[in-house]
């Protein structure tokens, strides 16, 4: 919110003392002159006072001069442009004004761009964020959901450490907090199954909805803005789709004037962070398997023996300096870089740009990339009521994430393996003795000379086109027509010399080929009349619109068995069908919303704000097929009463401002709700095709409504110096969609049903100071400050869910796997797990503590308790910036605070460590070794992986998520050389972590340090 | 022009409004939609088949382990020798107060009412729409109430009270006569057994005309095609369907469950009426089986333990894996002591061809039934002749009874003892025990007579061994 206002400051004071021109001296004219937002006059703008026939129009330098008639009390005085915004000044008398005129196809900053009804950023009640392309740049080098989160600490990426900087992850994402129910199917999955996809915030690209992952690999290059909307009175008129939060993009326009080129390179190398890992090395390892008793055997002499014999070959090789570094074997300094080239030009009438990009992203593993390649092409013609705006886009993403396998595979091994043997070639197995037994261990590093691959492919097409009408000043109509289409592609090989196939002999069962297609259509309409009228103090702003909305989703898939040889891996040399048939499937969704909106705002004091969007969608259930949502909102601009004069100078604005209203999401499959039957290939009854009830439909069954409450200010201090914005929400999920529970004699275990209610609550604070500000030297130095709470709750559950949750604590994975509980009263990240008193310094085993504070040996997963939220209470996001002349610099950071997190390490690799693979240092001090030690960990000859509160810590952290430089070098000889701009700029991203849990992070794949070199020159 | 541009876009957005209702109406293309499926002849059959290949497919009425026929209500008379702490050892002490039972009757209280639930369903349709039309009408509609009549009478026979102890106002189970979501309401066991009865002579009714059973042979019925005016292969098969002489079967096994005896007499005897003193059945291919035509009983390509030609009503299993359900004494398989063999036929010099139909274990003290032994055309038995005989046997007069018995006891190859008022019902258990291994009628003949120590068996049985409990996840909504 601090950079809406950063940015509404200066903009809405110049302008201020525009309006404020006092007459003079009585005249008979008003005049002035016209120029746009480079300070270039404007030539042939009409100017006209309201209600009068006559006008004039600018000279060739930009100025009027235009005869006041008789005596009026006020005169409007309207200036109009081919492609110019159409502005209008109140004056009430004869006088100077000169005006600036910006340029139609740019977004005025003073609009809050939702997608659907573009709102005035003064008499907006909602809380929105807009993050501009420069913020983007300067917050992270890399991923622009990432520049995102960096900039607004209320757009969550959920951290995990599993899969630390790999490109190809696609990130979970909140925004305020978590608001559904996960199906049956994903609360037993250990990671939560889809469940992250079901708060996904819905991301509209100028108008059109794009998936995450398109988001993911858009170029930022062509993004102008982002919006962040929050609450319900800028998400309603999203309808089903707005529960979860919106984030709206706005890409760059093309800009009038002569042929222009534009150019940018960066280069973006990847450096592995490992400083989180702290593994024995060769000596230290083989010290610890022979203090545990890995090579002896009491009572077998002859075992003993052959042990004994095994620990001195062991030796031997670590003392002649066997000591392998095995994570530095699938890491590197991945050498990614991208282009962009640009061009752009036209007049008012005419104008087009093309773009293309190509972004190579090379990981910190070998082979893990992502190649994204982006061509967009953009045409804008405008006549003096219409303007025609379309935009083509292709894509092309190709990923792998290379065929090292998991990170993690490597910190296992042994520091005195040798990945090759003494002809250079890899060693398949590994021997090692385990329970007095030998065991063969698989050496990673085979896995790559196999032949294995796992490719995809993404190809995009969108294409954006719309038309605005405008009649008049007061009123537009706008149409929308939008395609996208994507096919994605995954191809997967694994060779039939891989580890799997090592106890199968047929060879027909060896290697296998899975093809996976994907295509997604979708399109959309939509069309918008907005009405804008101002009488008095009196303004008026109303829109309705109407859109439809498909999309359409096909899948399939073979896997193919029985390959001769990984060279012979096409799918034509496969033996046969790994499953029965091929797989496939199909989902389709339609919907219509129809919506209004209107905005009253008096005397720029008070404002209101209302919508209203009724949505019908092929997903809900024939009773409940159309569904409302609604806002209300007010705000008041104190600054502007008349009371605030006197303190005017310390306080600029201040602003107050509420909204509540509903908005909805959908997460189920569209025929939950209509009766369906099965029919599947293969299955008859004599000989006769057989169907039968795929489920119970509930016709009842309608959206999930969250109604929101939002309560927000803004203020800004002295002079401008300080802003502060903040808001406050109350987010009740009803009728979330749920498995709910029906009488076994209805047939059926249950079915999708509104039953549940989540309720999220936090805050959000935004502070922006400027320590030194001075405008004559062209210096600044401010400081950012971004705060975000949510605290969430589980407030109904149905009994269904709660008996599959009573069902898991009787199984015996629950006991050692952690995973998401659900529970009414807490939290849907809360992490259970049984509480402990710690060690028996006299027995070395854990005592559990009950529920009832009691102390026992037995563990009992009833006795499990909430123990924190795996997410920060606090998130903040600190940064500062600075501006000389044409230096800028900036750092960011990033404060988590209260989040409770599963120590991995302490778990895996110390306590219940596997001693023959390697293990943490820790291993070494701080376990139980003897009667009286009072350690944290229990003696080395205990296995014990309940899950307790002994791995579950507070993480507080602080990272510095990027630094950046960069230089504006357009001197007067880089003219000389034909360049019109030349920029420089140096970052450099995940600068470090400081943590108060000690654990290795980036587990399947490391994290990485992420320094970034670019210049960009305009031609 | 530009008026042009504008009148198109308002166009079309006319066009879309008005097929609005169209434009919400979607289904995906692996799913059928059940208001389309229903809207020709062809969908009441898919339906219908449907039922029927989850019976078999599902545990229920599939000879698998831990299946309720042929696993469980075997092991609730103490049929098999299940390892005590299994599930199915819990069954034959009849602890059924156990987490692990209580799930598994759970499993078989859905699966009844799923099936029902699609019957009902297909009730629904044929009520709503008029896509069927006379004798398909008639046979759809009377074979898919028949059908659940059939599931709603094992219900009551499972969950249900011992037939000679009701209690009066209690009541005991749903009757759902329509598929929703709404809870159904609760019957007593008088309304139940009195709307069971009610249906079922409708669907009789329904059937009698229109079951192409009663016009053709079973050779023309079992061979899709070789009727020229009934090309529709649905029509075919009809033993492996509920077909109307089998609801006639099922309409004496529910008149004797309510202890009407007369009625139970009247229905079995329209079956195999006698004729003199011969007995011949309404449909001369339905004969029962002998030591001949049992085949070779341990040859899979020529057994027919089964004894296809007394199968009134079976259910069709062409591709089944008998050795990992039976065969062994593993754990989860279906298997007995020797002893309780030797129990049964304590002669050596017994002929009685039942014997057969058990095998022993390699070397163990363990035997198993063979009577599901792979074979590429099993039909797993649901309502057999021999039954009718043993029915005709308990509810004749005692001249007419012998008579049946005589014949019963003929075709099984053993030795034939008079029947007399007073041991009737116990020697015809015996018969029930050894006719009906792995085919679960033997718990509810006893059942039924409410016996307290029935016939080869160790426990004590009352109310607390018969009734079993319904399933705690029926209320705990």
């Amino acid at each position: 919110m601090v950079v809406l206002l950063a940015v509404i400051l200066p903009g809405l004071f110049p302008m201020a003392t525009v309006d404020a021109q006092t007459p003079e001296k009585p005249q008979l004219f008003v005049t002035g002159k016209v120029s746009d937002s480079n300070h270039k006059p404007l030539v042939g703008v009409r100017v006209m006072i309201r209600g009068e026939k006559k006008g004039t129009i600018t000279n060739n330098s930009g100025m009027y001069k235009l005869l006041i008639p008789g005596k009026r009390k006020e005169y409007i005085v309207e200036f109009k442009s081919i492609g110019m915004r159409s502005l209008t000044r109140t004056i009430t008398g004869p006088t100077t004004l000169n005006v600036t005129m910006i340029d139609e196809v740019y977004e005025s900053e003073e609009v809050i761009v939702t997608g659907v009804f573009n709102k005035p950023k003064e008499s907006f009640t909602g809380a929105a964020v807009k993050i501009s392309k420069e913020q983007l740049e300067k917050s992270s080098n890399r991923n622009i959901l990432q520049a995102i989160s960096n900039v607004d600490p209320s757009f969550v990426i959920v951290p995990s450490n599993d899969y630390g900087s790999n490109p190809n992850r696609l990130p979970e994402i909140r925004i305020r907090g978590f608001s559904a129910i996960p199906s049956t199917d994903d609360i037993d999955d250990l990671k939560g199954g889809q469940r992250a996809n079901l708060v996904t915030p819905l991301f509209i690209l100028d108008g059109f909805e794009i998936s995450l992952q398109q988001m993911m690999d858009l170029n930022k290059d062509e993004v102008e803005s982002i919006t962040i909307l929050k609450d319900a009175s800028s998400t309603a008129m999203y309808g089903s789709r707005g529960a979860n939060g919106i984030v709206v993009i706005t890409s760059k326009k093309p800009q009038k004037g002569k042929l222009k080129f534009n150019y940018s390179l960066n280069v973006n190398p990847e450096i592995p962070d490992l400083s989180s890992y702290h593994l024995l090395n060769a000596a230290e390892k083989l010290e610890l398997e022979k203090a545990v008793g890995l090579y002896e055997k009491r009572g077998d002499l002859k075992e003993d023996l052959i042990l004994k014999q095994i620990y001195r070959e062991k030796k031997e090789r670590v003392l002649a300096g066997v000591n392998t570094d095995w994570l530095s074997i699938p890491v590197q300094v991945g050498l990614g870089s991208s282009h962009y080239l640009g061009v752009n030009g036209g007049d008012e009438k005419f104008r087009y740009s093309l773009g293309a990009s190509y972004n190579a992203i090379e990981g910190a593993m070998k082979g893990a990339k992502r190649h994204t390649l982006n061509l967009n092409l953009r045409l804008l013609y405008i006549t003096e009521k219409f303007s025609f705006n379309n935009s083509v886009s292709l894509s092309q993403t190709e990923s792998s994430d290379g065929n090292y396998g998991a990170f993690s595979e490597y910190a296992k091994m042994n520091p005195y393996y040798e990945p090759y043997d003494k002809n250079g070639s890899i060693v398949k197995y590994f021997e090692t003795v385990n329970n007095h037994s030998f065991a063969k261990v698989q050496n990673p590093l085979y896995r790559t000379s196999i032949g294995n691959f796992n490719t995809q492919k993404v190809d995009n097409i969108i294409n954006n086109l719309s038309v605005t009408y405008k009649p008049t000043s007061f009123l537009n109509a706008v149409a929308n027509f939008s395609f996208g289409k994507v096919f994605e592609k995954s191809d997967f090989f694994l060779s039939p010399k891989d580890f799997e196939y090592d106890n199968t002999s047929n060879i027909l069962e060896k290697g296998l080929r899975d093809y996976t297609g994907r295509e997604g259509i979708n399109w959309s309409f939509s069309g918008t009349v907005n009405y804008y009228k101002n009488w008095g103090k009196h303004t008026v702003t109303a829109g309705v619109n109407y859109s439809l909305y498909s999309s359409t989703h096909n899948l399939w898939g073979i896997s193919v068995k029985g390959f001769t040889g990984e060279s012979r891996n096409s799918i034509y040399n496969g033996h046969s069908y790994k499953d029965e048939r091929p797989r496939g499937s199909h989902s389709k969704s339609n919907t219509i919303g129809v919506a209004g909106s209107i905005n009253y705002v008096y005397d720029n004091r008070v404002f209101f704000d209302g919508s209203y969007r009724t949505d019908g969608s092929s997903s809900f259930g024939k009773d409940s097929r159309w569904a409302p949502f609604w806002s209300v909102g007010f705000g008041w601009n104190v600054s502007n009463e008349p009371f605030m004069k006197h303190i005017r100078k310390y306080v600029p604005y201040l602003r107050f401002r509420y909204s509540y209203g509903s908005s909805g999401s959908k997460n189920f499959s569209p025929w939950e709700s209509v009766g369906t039957y099965s029919i599947e290939t293969g299955r008859l009854y004599t000989g006769n095709i057989v169907s039968y009830m795929t489920a119970l439909e509930n016709p009842n069954l309608k959206w999930q409504t969250t109604f929101q409450h939002n309560g927000g200010l803004e203020i800004s201090l002295f002079d401008g110096w300080v802003s502060i914005s903040a808001n406050a929400y109350h987010k009740l999920t009803k009728d979330a969609i749920t498995d709910t529970s029906l009488r076994l004699s209805s047939g059926w275990e249950h079915y999708k049903g509104n039953y549940g209610d989540i309720l999220n609550q936090g805050y959000d604070i935004d502070c922006s100071v400027f320590l030194y500000q001075n405008r004559e030297k062209d210096a600044s130095f401010n400081l950012r400050l971004g705060t975000s709470h949510n605290k969430n709750k589980m407030v109904k559950l149905s009994q269904y869910m709660k008996d599959r949750m009573a069902q898991r604590m009787a199984s015996d994975f629950e006991r050692y796997n952690l995973r998401y509980v659900y529970e009414e009263g807490h939290s849907v990240d809360a992490i259970f797990a049984v509480r402990t008193y710690g060690i028996d310094p006299s027995t070395g085993k854990v005592i559990y503590r009950y529920k009832d504070d009691s102390q026992s040996f037995l563990y009992d997963i009833n006795q499990r308790v909430p123990i924190g939220d795996r997410l920060p209470k606090i998130d903040m996001r600190i940064s500062t910036s600075f501006n000389y002349k044409r230096l800028s610099g900036y750092a960011g950071f990033s404060l988590k605070l209260g989040g409770y997190t599963n120590n991995d390490t302490y778990k895996t690799k110390v306590e219940n460590a596997i001693l023959t693979e390697n293990v943490d240092h820790r291993i070494l001090e701080h376990r139980w070794r003897k009667p009286g030690d009072e350690t944290i960990f229990y003696g080395l000859h205990e296995v014990n992986n309940f899950i307790t509160d002994r791995y579950i810590q507070q993480e507080n952290s602080l990272v510095c998520h990027n630094i950046s430089i960069s230089y504006d070098c357009t001197h007067k000889w880089i003219k000389k050389i034909g360049l019109e701009g030349l920029y420089l700029n140096g970052s450099i991203g995940n600068v470090f972590y400081i943590s108060t849990i000690k654990q290795e992070r980036g587990l399947s794949y490391p994290y990485a340090i992420e320094p970034s070199f670019g210049l960009s020159c305009t031609f | 022009m530009k008026t042009a541009r504008y009148l198109i876009v308002l166009l079309l957005e006319v066009v879309m409004i008005s097929s609005c209702t169209g434009f919400l109406n979607i289904i995906p293309e692996d799913k059928i939609e059940a208001e389309k499926l229903f809207s020709q002849p062809e969908g009441y059959w898919y339906a219908l088949n449907g039922v029927y290949y989850k019976m078999i497919q599902e545990e229920l009425y599939r000879p698998v382990s831990n299946s309720l026929t042929a696993h469980t209500l075997e092991n609730l008379i103490e049929t098999w020798s299940p390892s005590k702490l299994s599930v199915q050892g819990k069954l034959s002490k009849h602890t059924y107060k156990t987490s692990d039972v209580d799930a598994l009757l759970g499993k078989y209280f859905l699966s009844y009412y799923n099936l029902i639930c699609n019957l009902n369903r297909i009730l629904d349709y044929i009520e709503a729409k008029d896509v069927l039309k006379g004798n398909e009408k008639n046979l759809i509609k009377g074979e898919t109430l028949g059908l659940r009549c059939f599931l709603q009478f094992d219900l009551i026979r499972i969950f249900g009270p011992i037939p000679t102890k009701i209690e009066g106002g209690k009541k005991y189970l749903p009757y759902p006569i329509k598929a929703t979501d709404k809870p159904h309401l609760y019957l007593g066991f008088e309304e139940y057994m009195n709307a069971l009865a009610r249906d079922l002579d409708e669907a009789i009714f329904l059937t009698q005309n229109s079951d192409p059973i009663t016009k053709y042979s079973l050779e023309q019925l079992n061979q899709p095609g070789s009727i020229d005016e009934i090309k529709e292969i649905e029509y075919y098969n009809r033993n492996c369907k509920l077909n109307h002489y089998a609801l006639i079967a099922l309409r004496a096994r529910v008149a004797l469950w309510k202890g009407d005896r007369e009625n139970a007499r009247k229905f079995a005897m329209k079956l195999i009426p006698l004729q003199g003193d011969a007995i011949e059945c309404i449909k001369p291919e339905w004969k029962l089986g002998t030591t001949q035509s049992l085949g070779n009983v341990n040859n899979t390509e020529r057994n027919n333990n089964t004894l296809k030609e007394e199968i009134l009503f079976g259910l069709d299993l062409p591709l089944f894996n008998y050795e990992n359900h039976w065969e062994s004494e593993l754990e989860g398989r279906i298997f007995m002591n020797k002893e309780k063999v030797d129990a049964l036929y304590p002669n050596k010099e017994d002929k009685d061809f039942r014997k057969l139909l058990f095998s022993s274990i390699g070397n163990t003290i363990y035997a198993s039934s063979n009577k599901f032994w792979n074979n590429q055309n099993l039909q797993v038995p649901l309502i057999r002749l021999a039954e009718l005989y043993l029915i005709m046997a308990e509810t004749s007069s005692i001249r007419e009874a012998n008579i049946y018995y005589k014949a019963f006891c003929e075709s099984r190859s053993k030795a034939y003892q008079k029947l007399t008022e007073e041991n009737r019902v116990d020697i015809l258990l015996q018969e029930y025990r050894k006719e009906f291994i792995g085919e679960g009628q033997t718990f509810f003949a006893n059942k039924r007579c409410g016996i307290t120590r029935p016939y080869d068996c160790k426990e004590t049985y009352g109310i607390a061994q018969y009734v079993l409990p319904i399933p705690t996840r029926e209320n705990n909504i």
